[in-house]
């Protein structure tokens, strides 16, 4: 099994790229497109147990119950629950390319009650803790646009 | 379940991180035929061949088609499953599922990963919705890091603590012929080791590697002819657990673990136990062999998986209850911080926890008598798979 | 409050690669340097399979016994392709063909060329046609032609 010094052994290039359609649905799509024309985040809450879904859903997970119409506005706004510096880079399968963490990434607590994860604006591990207040910062008007979640530059600071 | 089901065969490659030497099937072939070996049969004794691999690790599809030359599934009834990082353990529970059927008497069960062949990172970020969180995805290591952060926060849990364990990992690793990494660590080395994301080091990380494991189990007429060692197959369960996006307002989500109510880690072992009569791990148990791609997820599931009290995890670190020699002992093999070929893994905990039920282990066999071992397996952030091996029905 | 579908493109991209093993590598490098064509020998089943595997399927030998199935052969069957597809290695027409070398008992899949479509039939000769700079994978062959 193990090698003998000199040996070939050949190795074959396998590149793959693949193109999809991935389809948000209804629910989904709607979380999408709130943030792609009006720049807001939405949930849905669930008619039974009153969770919201963020994004938003047909079905509760918890529940199993079909939601209804129930929109919530959750606000740009929210508190960081968790931050991290990302020292190490990773090999991008949207990409093919090695991407770089620049910025911090946070868990974020909107002020409607739903968890999203982005960026921090903020990149001085003195000024970041839990607990910190912040917003959403929206990429300017012909620049984002694409529906998903980097329509959003960054979470700024709210200074007190 | 109409028959009782033994393990009579057990078989791994040794574990590197490079195998250009071998293709995949030929990969697979060893953990074959090292499993055969071992339960004395040849592949006219085998009934049914159950395989598989995690996706997006390899850069070819359809991986049962290419491998039954070297797995022996030629002509045979079988199936391919691919659970993400429960590959191996789900793969072994399909065929203990076989055999109890009735269906067939001797099933063949192999895992494998290549992992030389792909991107770890890039397959694992592929898990993560393409519409959602996949643009800032980093993979295993932010999550566990994560885990690491908040319990430290909640607990008063050191970084040194997570070392401690990190090196008990490393001397069973040492012991164990097959493992990946095996570099007499020192406390110093591990928390001087490259950070990733605090507080997660390269060294609390599982490495990325090549291997394959197989495993031969039979129904109880025929394990009792094959050998005069079963293993006895006493119960095993899969579970799936909340995914993160619901949110109760006023309900922090648990961030250690993902998600908001119980985790698949505490209702499988909580299944497993009252089904099997067992109220104290710790008494009712000889030795685990967990799933723990990361050293902070060791010390945080052996809260979950009810091994000792809520935030008590780090203080087993401390006191060493779980090395080879303490009260407890975790992974005596090294466990997947050590040596992790993601689709064969969770199946090496079950061949590790096999070879200690039959006194077989060798070097890192424990000391004292194994009547009853249990594994676990964690696949994404959702779902566990946990087994009871024994030595007596 | 129903909408209209709302689809987003995207992609997979990972660089993987394939490392043959120690058998495929023997052949390979024989086929890159010496225009070689291998199989290998099951003893037990006496068959010669083409490509060459480790294993064989039937009695579960390990095989290693590497033998050179030369670089004439049957076609035992074909197709013509007339549809552009990105994927296609080649301008259409084009023919993809069976083929059974004069020292194996299996089919390679592979191209036919230097033939009008038309003219390909089952039964038919065929000769290898190497390329100028190999590089140790089976396209070092460029097609097979008539003999
Ligand atoms: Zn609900
Ligand atoms: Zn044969």
């Amino acid at each position: 099994m193990t090698e003998k010094a000199g040996e070939e052994f050949l190795v074959m290039p396998i590149p793959l790229e693949l193109p999809f359609q991935w389809a948000a649905g209804s629910y989904h799509g709607r979380t999408l497109r709130e943030i792609k024309d009006n720049n807001r985040f939405v949930g849905i809450r669930c008619p039974q147990c009153k969770s919201i879904l963020f994004p938003a859903a047909m079905v509760c997970p918890l529940c199993h119950v079909k939601v209804g119409e129930d929109w919530v506005e959750l606000g740009e706004k929210g508190t960081v629950e968790d931050f991290a510096i990302v020292e190490m880079s990773v090999l991008d399968p949207s990409t093919g390319k090695e991407r770089v963490e620049s910025q911090p990434q946070a868990v974020i607590r909107l002020d409607g009650g739903a968890v999203m994860e982005h960026r921090l604006e903020e990149k001085d591990p003195q000024k970041l803790r839990v607990g910190m207040r912040v917003e959403a910062v929206f990429k300017p008007e012909g620049e984002g646009g694409k529906g998903d979640l980097t329509d959003i530059l960054y979470f700024r600071t709210i200074e007190k | 379940m109409a028959e009782r089901v033994a393990i009579v065969g057990v078989g791994q490659t040794y574990h590197r991180s490079r195998r250009p030497d071998v293709n995949q099937v030929e990969l697979m072939n060893e953990a074959v035929r090292a499993a055969l070996d071992d339960a004395q049969l040849t592949l006219k004794d085998i009934d049914a061949v159950v395989m598989g691999n995690m996706e997006l690790f390899e850069g070819n599809y359809l991986v049962d088609m290419w491998a039954s030359d070297g797995i022996g599934s030629y002509l045979k009834p079988g199936m391919k499953i691919t659970t993400g990082g429960t590959t191996g353990a789900t793969i072994s529970c399909a065929a203990f599922t076989y055999a109890a059927s009735g269906l067939f008497n001797t099933v063949l069960a192999v895992a494998f990963e290549k992992q030389d062949e792909g991107d770890t990172r890039a397959g694992l970020i592929s898990v993560r919705d393409p519409l959602w969180d996949r643009f800032m995805a980093i993979g295993a290591v932010a999550t566990f890091a994560r885990m690491g952060r908040s319990y430290m926060r909640a607990s008063g849990c050191q970084e040194e603590h997570a070392a401690l364990l990190r090196v008990k990992a490393d001397r069973g690793a040492c012991r164990n012929p097959y493992a990946h990494l095996k570099l007499n660590l020192t406390i110093e080395d591990v928390m001087n080791s490259r950070m990733l994301i605090w507080p997660m080091r390269l060294l609390y990380m599982c490495p990325t590697t090549v291997g394959a494991a197989a495993l031969v189990v039979a129904s109880e007429r025929k394990a009792k002819k094959i050998t005069k060692k079963p293993v006895w197959v006493q119960d095993w369960v899969t579970v799936h657990q909340q995914s993160a996006r619901v949110h109760r307002p006023g309900e922090e989500a648990r961030v250690r673990t993902i998600g908001v109510g119980e985790t698949s880690h505490e209702r499988a072992a909580q299944l497993i136990y009252k089904r099997n009569g067992i109220t104290k791990p710790i008494r009712d148990i000889d030795v685990a062999e967990i799933y723990e791609p990361s050293t902070w997820g060791e010390l945080i599931w052996y809260e979950l998986y009810g091994f000792c009290e809520p935030g008590e995890g780090w203080r087993w670190a401390e006191k060493g209850v779980t090395d080879m020699e303490g009260e407890f002992p975790v992974n005596p093999s090294g466990g997947v911080v050590a040596t992790n070929p993601i689709g064969a893994t969770a199946m090496i905990r079950i061949v590790e926890a096999a070879l200690q039920v039959r006194g077989d282990a060798g070097e890192h066999q424990m000391t004292r008598p194994v009547r009853r071992a249990f594994t676990t397996a964690w696949g994404g952030q959702n779902w566990t798979v946990a087994t009871l091996l024994s030595k007596s029905i | 409050m129903r909408q209209e579908p709302f689809v987003v493109p995207g992609k997979l991209v990972v660089p993987y690669r394939y490392f043959v093993g120690r058998l495929a590598s023997k052949a390979l490098i024989a086929l890159r340097d010496d225009k070689k064509v291998m199989g290998v020998r099951c003893p037990t089943c006496n068959l010669t399979y083409m490509p060459p595997r480790s294993t064989c399927g039937r009695c579960f030998s390990k095989l290693e016994e590497l033998v050179e199935v030369g670089d004439k052969g049957t076609v035992l069957t074909y197709t013509v392709v007339y549809h552009k597809e990105p994927v296609h290695p080649m301008e259409p027409p084009f023919v993809y063909g069976l083929i059974k070398l004069d020292g194996a008992d299996t089919a390679l899949p592979h191209f036919i060329g230097e033939v009008e479509p038309e003219k390909v039939s089952i039964g038919m000769k065929v000769q290898a046609v190497f390329k100028d700079k190999r590089e140790g994978n089976i396209l070092d062959i460029k097609y097979f032609k008539p003999q």
